[in-house]
């Protein structure tokens, strides 16, 4: 590619990226999901949460990513979650274009198809509701990516983009080791024979290792820093599924789910049927093609069984990259070029389709109100006692954690050794709220739920789930923070 | 296609009418002769179906000459030159002695050639002798030993001494060292704290800049294109025997003679006319069990024994300067006795040379092991190797960043290799040191896809011998081209000095700081003390966690994917075990620098033929040869 076409293909990646940020805003990333990182990404970068608070944090990636964002000195427009997603849309944008004009489409085609793969209602849809979305479709266009490569030479750099691609899968949500690991038997099948065969454990293990060794390093680190190698494990659980206790499927059975989410791809990605059908008999692309769909279908119905607060429209939404591998592919001897004038567009109506499936069964976050209500008490700058680690949601309401006492800070311990709190606001659950998300102040002294411990406050919010309390005298000596 | 002189023809049929020769086989060298366009007695010599010395005796009837043996009559000294070696090896003629005005001259290739030679040199009166190719080189060697010797030490330290390693450090070296441990000094004594902090931090940002640019020159090896390496292939098969050049083979040995029939039998095995190779068994002249067992083996004209005069510092690269006086190829390779080249690498090689670019003067092929899967230290060596010559090297060629050049198979056009006086005798990693000269002097290296077999080390004594070697002089190296800062930015370029320092210095200084920093960790592992917290604020903790742990961990799997190009993934789970590895790779770093100081130009010999395969090797090369 000449100097003029890299600058073209960047300055397309630039426009995307803003432009999908732009949308992401726009369209609000207000989901449970969303505020839940939202707050932690305000936490970690405004106040001096313990290193047990990060370290603890996973899936990893999409924290960290944020986080670093939001750590930037200057302010961006939209928040660093829809940065962060729009310079993730850029990345993907530009490697799309650049794959499609390497197999010779023309500048609009390639732009066309890049931007109806990535700005179709299903991903739009799946990027404002989940922040791990396009980390996801990065991962598995990374390490579908690398399996198709694998099938036309077998090098080293082959092997460390699927690795690559598995580890940023397995990073960037909940369930994503599960992914993986569902994920592994296709990917030994669609492997050349003559590999997988010779050593299928050296093959296994230097397919696994990016991820298997990141999260062995990020429980080393939560050893060192929380004592556990496993503290980071209860995210895993996920701390969201106060909002979603049932399967959101849960109505179906795993024949019947996996039915659902078969037809949730064909709509949503029609041409990666075509394509496996067209080239059934060339293995190099058809079996790559197969497997990466066996995946993504085995890990939306394992994940759906498995995690009650898993929604498998993420893998549907990963068909995108599985389209882009597969239009790089295409067989234009088989199949003319503009049959994909067909079937693109048939995919975007059939996301939207999707979107309005998914959309429609997610479930409403009712307690999302009354965060709402207990952040607006909260002024600006104010002294304010709160286990925020188990509560990012009410930081990202109130916008800041300036002034938040979160636990690991010395005032928060202080108050767990002397049940003598001297900030200006506490901010309470209900000790059944408490229980469920294991909130550290509550627990430990239900006392402040029942202001019997608070005779200095007085009650300013008072719902069945939320307590807020103001002092009304000042303590006699220095605060502590 | 060089039609056979009528001397040829009639020398040939003087031979078949002696019975030396069936008619056969002089119908065949003739035919050979002509369409390689080499000599006669090359192609008989090289199929050992004459003997050099019933050559000269045959040759000697013929011509009615008098066969002189050069060992008993030695020629005038006063009559050679010295810069004509190379000459009189090609013509196989040397003045012998000058009776008046007429100078006799011995030959062991009698006819035109010789002829012309001897006019070129002397224009007067002149009469032959015959000789024995052998006597030629022997009278060579016994004439010039001691001047050759001389010049096999001293040629680069007298033409070039600023890339020669003779001196080890030179003063502004020393001077600048002397200030970095005073101001390092100075600052313990005023801020210790500050002073830590800022030790810890370069150290840290080394670490990490050592890991980023091994993983991006990985990355870079690797994608090195396969189509290319394939119609490499295809364009070797089709050269003809007639458009491939006169390569010279040094093999240089020392106290080895169990490993030399490898090294013979892999040379026969050469899909190369043999007639068109010149090689040289380089040996220690002291070496008398070595030089016995070459002699026993009855190799084939084509193989000639150089026996080199004693003399320090006793190196390898010495002894190849000294053999490179009597070469006469175009092309030169070294190889160990126990390399087993590709049968098809030499016509790679030549292939490599006509697609490359004019000033492209070496090509570096891959080094593996044979024994591979005999214990756990050859699996590593071989994983290590795999790393080395199939990811890093080629990444190298490809940012364009000097390659130090690989021990042995390193293809040379023997022009350029005069030109920059060969190799540094006093530096004992002789081959990298000759990459970076080459790159400065504006010459280009080329990694090829063709595989040189070795023996891997199989005894860690054995192996810490070599690789304390090795880093030494890595170290020589690195003292000698940073002498020049500014001399080495315009030669090789920024990217090439961040190269050059990541490759060469990080390599020996990684192996040097590795062992500090896994005290420091496993102390405050099994104590949980607090006493280096103070060295490690947030930020250095953080970059110290994740050189830790990514850096290491992208070392362990760039070590898993090492062999994956070879398919020999059954290595692959013992790269979980490099920690180990590096650690003998320390204990080599600190010999190393001991050795620096106390006997810079000591060379660390390498045992040989202590693999089972190896043994295995011997007796497939033995049965070969019978």
């Amino acid at each position: 590619m000449t100097r003029s076409r890299i600058i073209a293909v960047l300055c397309f990646g630039i426009w995307a990226g803003l432009f999908f940020g732009w949308l992401m805003a726009a369209i609000g990333m207000d989901s449970p999901d969303m505020m839940a990182l939202s707050g932690k990404v305000l936490l970690a970068a405004q106040t001096d949460t313990s290193y047990e608070f990060l370290v603890s944090q996973y899936p990893p990636l999409p924290f960290l990513t944020f986080f670093l964002i939001q750590s930037l000195p200057v302010s961006l427009p939209g928040g660093p979650l829809a940065v962060g997603t729009g310079f993730l849309a850029g990345i993907m944008a530009t490697t799309w274009l650049a794959s499609f004009r390497r197999k010779r489409f023309g500048w609009v085609g390639s732009a066309a198809i890049a931007l109806a793969l990535l700005l179709n209602p299903l991903t739009l849809w799946a990027a404002s509701t989940y922040p791990s979305t396009l980390f996801i479709v990065a991962g598995v266009w990374t390490f579908g990516y690398g399996l198709f490569e694998l099938r036309r030479e077998l090098i080293a750099s082959h092997m460390v983009t699927l690795g690559l691609g598995l580890m940023i899968v397995a990073l960037s949500v909940e369930s994503g080791v599960a992914a993986i690991m569902a994920a592994l038997p296709f990917i030994l099948i669609a492997f050349p024979a003559r590999l997988s065969a010779r050593a299928p454990g050296g093959l296994i293990l230097t397919i696994l290792f990016p991820a298997i060794g990141t999260i062995a390093a990020i429980a080393f680190i939560n050893w060192i820093f929380t004592g556990s190698p496993t503290a980071f494990l209860p995210d895993i659980a996920g701390a969201n599924s106060f909002y979603r206790e049932t399967p959101v499927f849960s109505r179906f059975s795993v024949f019947n789910l996996t039915a659902a989410l078969l037809a949730l791809i064909i709509l949503s990605a029609p041409l990666v049927l075509a394509f496996i059908v067209i080239v059934y008999r060339r293995t190099a692309l058809s079996a790559p093609a197969a497997m990466l769909l066996l995946s993504l279908l085995i890990w939306g119905v394992g994940g759906e069984l498995i995690d009650g607060s898993f929604d498998p429209a993420l893998p549907v939404c990963a068909f995108g990259a599985v389209s882009a591998l597969i239009i790089a592919r295409w067989p234009s001897d088989r199949w003319p070029v503009p049959s994909l004038a067909v079937l693109v567009p048939l995919g975007v109506l059939g996301s939207a389709v999707s979107v309005f499936f998914l959309d429609d069964r997610t479930p409403a976050g009712a307690p999302n109100d009354d965060l709402r209500q207990v952040a607006r008490t909260l002024p600006d700058n104010a002294d304010i006692l709160l286990d925020a680690g188990q509560w990012p949601e009410l930081i990202a309401y109130r916008g800041s954690a300036e002034g938040i006492v979160a636990y690991g800070t010395p005032g928060f311990q202080r108050v767990l050794l002397t049940y003598a709190p001297e900030q200006r606001y506490i901010i309470v659950p209900s000790p059944d709220l408490a229980q469920r998300r294991q909130d550290r102040l509550s627990n430990a002294i239900p006392g402040f739920w029942t202001g019997k411990l608070l005779l200095d406050y007085e009650l300013v919010y008072d719902s069945r789930s939320w307590r807020v309390y103001e002092r009304s005298i000042q303590p006699k000596r220095a605060k502590l923070r | 296609m060089a039609r056979l002189s009528a001397n040829e023809i009639a020398l040939g049929n003087h031979l078949v009418d002696k019975g030396e020769l069936t008619l056969a086989q002089f119908e065949e060298a003739s035919s050979l002769a002509e369409a390689w366009g080499v000599r006669f007695s090359d192609i008989i010599f090289s199929r050992k179906w004459v003997k050099p010395k019933d050559f000269a005796k045959a040759a000697a009837e013929r011509y009615r000459l008098p066969l002189v043996n050069l060992r008993k009559t030695p020629p005038d000294l006063a009559l050679l030159e010295t810069d004509r070696t190379q000459d009189y090896t090609k013509h196989l003629t040397i003045p012998l002695r000058k009776d008046g005005d007429q100078v006799t001259f011995a030959t062991a290739n009698p006819g035109p050639d010789a002829l012309l030679f001897a006019k070129s040199i002397w224009p007067g009166e002149m009469r032959f002798v015959v000789t024995g190719k052998f006597d030629v080189l022997w009278a060579l060697q016994a004439a010039y030993r001691d001047e050759l010797s001389h010049m096999a030490v001293y040629d680069l330290a007298e033409k070039d001494p600023d890339v020669s390693a003779q001196t080890v450090i030179t003063p502004r070296q020393l001077i600048f060292l002397y200030a970095c441990i005073s101001l390092f000094a100075l600052g313990l004594a005023l801020a210790p704290v500050f002073t830590l902090i800022a030790l810890n931090l370069v150290m840290g940002l080394f670490y990490l800049g050592n890991f980023i640019f091994k993983a991006v020159l990985a990355w870079a090896g690797a994608f090195k294109a396969e189509e290319e390496n394939a119609s490499l292939a295809v364009e070797a098969r089709l050269l003809k025997a007639e458009e491939l050049p006169v390569f010279t083979v040094l093999v240089p040995l020392f106290k080895e003679p169990e490993v030399l029939p490898i090294i013979a039998h892999a040379l026969r095995s050469m899909d190369y006319p043999l007639a068109k190779l010149d090689i040289k068994i380089v040996l220690e002249e002291s070496d008398h069990e070595t030089i016995e067992a070459a002699e026993a083996l009855g190799l084939e004209g084509v193989f000639d024994i150089i026996r080199v005069p004693p003399s320090h510092p006793q190196t390898k690269p010495k002894a190849c300067n000294y053999a490179l006086r009597f070469a006469r190829g175009d092309l030169l390779v070294i190889y160990d006795a126990e390399d087993k080249p590709e049968p098809d690498q030499l016509r790679k090689v030549v292939a490599a040379f006509r697609r490359a670019p004019e000033n492209t003067a070496c090509v570096q092929c891959r080094l593996n092991y044979f024994n591979a899967e005999e214990n756990w230290l050859t699996r590593m060596f071989t994983l290590d190797y795999s790393l080395w010559f199939d990811l890093m090297l080629p990444g190298l060629e490809r940012l364009g960043i000097p390659i130090p050049l690989g021990g042995t198979s390193n293809h040379f056009k023997l022009d350029v290799l005069r030109e920059l006086h060969a190799w540094d005798p006093f530096n004992v990693t002789e081959d990298a040191d000759l990459g970076i000269r080459l790159t400065q002097k504006g010459y280009r290296v080329k990694v090829i896809d063709s595989t040189t077999f070795e023996e891997a080390n199989c005894s860690s004594s054995n192996w810490v011998r070599q690789r304390s070697r090795w880093i030494k002089g890595y170290m020589q190296t690195f003292l000698v081209h940073t002498r020049r800062p500014v001399h080495l930015v315009r030669t090789v370029g920024l990217l090439g000095v961040i190269g050059f320092v990541g490759f060469i210095g990080g390599t020996f200084l990684s192996g040097l700081l590795n062992p500090i920093f896994w005290a420091i960790f496993i102390f405050w592992l099994l104590t949980a003390s607090n006493v280096f917290d103070v060295v490690f604020p947030p930020i250095l903790l953080w970059l110290s966690l994740f050189n830790l742990l990514a850096g290491n961990g992208l070392f362990m799997y760039l070590c898993l994917i090492a062999p994956f190009r070879r398919g020999w993934l059954s290595l692959a789970p013992f790269g979980l075990t490099v920690f180990w590895y590096w650690v003998l790779m320390s204990r080599a770093a600190y010999k190393a620098l001991w050795q620096l100081v106390t006997k810079p130009f000591y060379w660390e010999k390498t045992q040989h033929g202590l693999s089972k395969q190896t043994a295995i090797e011997i007796e497939k090369a033995e049965q070969a040869s019978l």
